[in-house]
């Protein structure tokens, strides 16, 4: 454990400006659209977008596109922005491939030429990967709690923290499935670029799978695939709790992503 | 008879492939305590490979490493906390100040690090708290190694290992390197080393071995190894005299350049049949020069080539 912990520590020095500047930036984002949100509230405009929304476009996204045109869903959007998904689950294909940036660059060679096993080094970045996910979206959690008690209009009802909960755990699940692919990816690669590479390019297409599967009958055979399907942050918005089900699909891939990951880099050459 | 000191590094039958192609094949070699072992090979002969597999960072894919009599692969946590490695390119962060990359190796470490042991290798290599201050980006390639160097024995490890760890060393510092040597194996530590630099390793190895495309052409002591290169013989005459015609065919000597006042040879064995023949000449001097370690090792890189 004093190997993970002396190794993490340095990690997280190492990556601590790009942390804190992807914890501001999405902490930041969150706060303007509470200020975005209540602009739109205040000046009533909410009710002409949704008269605005052409039909095809309801009929592809039903009801969540007129719940996505209300106070809370402009709130809970910066919870599944794609850019702001992008970005954390980029954050999390990083920290995640740490390993196979240590084996690169060979500094892996100076540590495990000590009496550190080999688990340690990927414990340490699925420690990280975990908790340096979870903190940032703790961060954006916080920031929208603060938002909206400092900005919800009066007249206006802000949604639960509970939904923003959900939606907060929800998005987590997310990144540590993504995560635990890239580290098992990266456990079993000799280059960054490639392991980050094949898992980015991975979730861009299992992203477009679950959306294609909404328009497109044939992707909707393969959407179970997709680790976005299971965070439907719209349905969540819409009033529907939390769906255990798809935390623990998340959870678990994610898991066996990270089990995987032990098991290659214990048996790989270095 | 004394005893022979154990084995602190055994290697039996070790190969490692990778496909089709065989960095080492079926290496046995024994490295005892208390020496200081050269191990020699031209690029891609297989030294790294070995290195590595001693440090588990590669699995053999036959055969058997050991250290202190345990298994590199079975064993690698105990074998990796007695060892101290100098990599052939030392990869640090270059964010990271030298004093970060001690503290953090040092904590790595199961021995703990002696601050005072640990201070003297940073005044013997010249290395202030200034320097150690600064980003490692800012290091030249000699600082760096040194600082390499300070981290591969600042947990006074009992076996080190060191990939060509002079490079880059500027002359004072490699005479502090040789002297460092010197008093660990005095303290027996046990040294194995690779190293292109060959009057380095005559000078400071007790036994070496050659590689050769993965195979082990020789292991020896350096002098043994060295007595198998002929001496180079000049011989001076004070009045000119006829060329050696009988001396061709004379075992162990063999004429390189005749000039009617000097003559120059290569003798293998002993001087006695040389100085038979010269008994009758007009000798003014004779100048015998050692052999030298790189004219027998570079000889085995060019037979592995030809």
């Amino acid at each position: 454990m004093n190997g993970i912990l002396t190794l993490a520590r340095h990690s997280v020095a190492r990556s601590r400006v790009l942390l804190l500047v992807l914890t501001a930036v999405l902490a930041g984002f969150e706060i303007l659209l509470v200020v975005a949100a209540q602009t739109l509230q205040e000046s009533g405009t909410f009710g002409s977008f949704a008269a605005l929304v052409p039909p095809f476009m309801r009929q592809v996204f039903g009801d969540s596109l007129i719940v996505f045109m209300s106070f809370a869903g402009v709130v809970c959007f910066g919870f599944f922005h794609p850019m702001v998904v992008a970005a954390l689950a980029a954050f999390a294909i990083a920290v995640a491939t740490e390993p196979v940036a240590e084996i690169e660059s060979r500094f892996l060679d100076v540590v495990l030429a000590r009496p550190i096993p080999r688990s340690t080094v990927i414990g340490r970045s699925a420690l990280l990967m975990t908790l340096l996910s979870a903190g940032v979206v703790a961060a954006m959690v916080a920031a929208t709690l603060v938002g909206l008690h400092a900005l919800t209009p009066r007249t206006t009802a802000a949604p639960a923290t509970r939904l923003i909960l959900s939606l907060a755990a929800n998005l987590w699940a997310l990144l540590f499935s993504l995560g635990g692919l890239a580290l098992a990816v990266g456990a079993a690669s000799r280059r960054r670029s490639t392991a980050g590479g094949v898992v980015g390019v991975a979730a861009l297409a299992l992203f477009f799978v679950d959306y294609l599967a909404r328009i497109w009958k044939p992707a909707a055979s393969m959407v179970w695939l997709s680790p976005f399907h299971y965070y439907d942050a719209m349905t969540m918005v819409m009033g529907r709790p939390l769906p255990a089900g798809h935390v623990a699909v998340l959870a678990g891939s994610g898991l066996a992503g990270v089990v995987l990951a032990f098991v290659l880099f214990s048996r790989r050459d270095l | 008879m004394p005893a022979e000191p154990p084995a602190v590094i055994a290697l039996r039958d070790l190969t490692k492939r990778y496909g089709r192609t065989v960095a080492i094949r079926d290496l046995s070699l024994d490295v005892r305590s208390g020496e200081i072992f050269g191990f020699l090979g031209l690029n891609g002969a297989g030294k790294t490979t070995t290195i590595r597999i001693l440090l588990d960072l590669l699995r053999p894919t036959a055969g058997r490493a050991s250290v202190l009599g345990r298994d590199c692969q079975a064993d690698g946590l105990s074998v990796r906390a007695a060892i101290g490695y100098l990599p052939g390119e030392i990869s640090l962060y270059q964010d990271l100040t030298g004093r970060r990359v001690l503290d953090l190796l040092a904590r790595l470490s199961s021995t703990p690090v002696s601050a005072d042991y640990q201070r003297q290798l940073l005044e013997r290599f010249e290395l202030s708290e200034v320097d150690l201050g600064r980003r490692l980006r800012e290091y030249s390639t000699g600082m760096k190694r040194k600082l390499g160097i300070v981290q591969a024995f600042q947990a006074d490890p009992a076996l080190l290992i060191l990939d060509e760890p002079t490079e880059g060393l500027d002359p004072l510092m490699q005479e502090a390197f040789y002297e460092l040597l010197g008093e660990v194996r005095s303290r027996g530590r046990t040294v194995f080393m690779s190293s292109h630099v060959l009057s380095e390793v005559e000078r400071v190895c007790g036994r070496i071995a050659v590689l050769r495309k993965g195979e082990l052409a020789v292991v020896a002591t350096v002098d043994e190894i060295r007595h198998r290169a002929p001496r180079r013989v000049d011989v001076l005459f004070v009045a000119d005299v006829p060329p050696p015609s009988s001396f061709p065919t004379t075992a162990g000597l063999e004429v390189t350049a005749v000039n009617p006042r000097c003559w120059a040879l290569r003798v293998r064995g002993p001087l006695g049949p040389l100085l038979a023949r010269l008994g009758s000449l007009p000798v003014l001097d004779l100048k015998v020069e050692e052999p030298k370690l790189e004219d027998v090792v570079i000889d085995f890189y060019r037979e592995g080539r030809s």
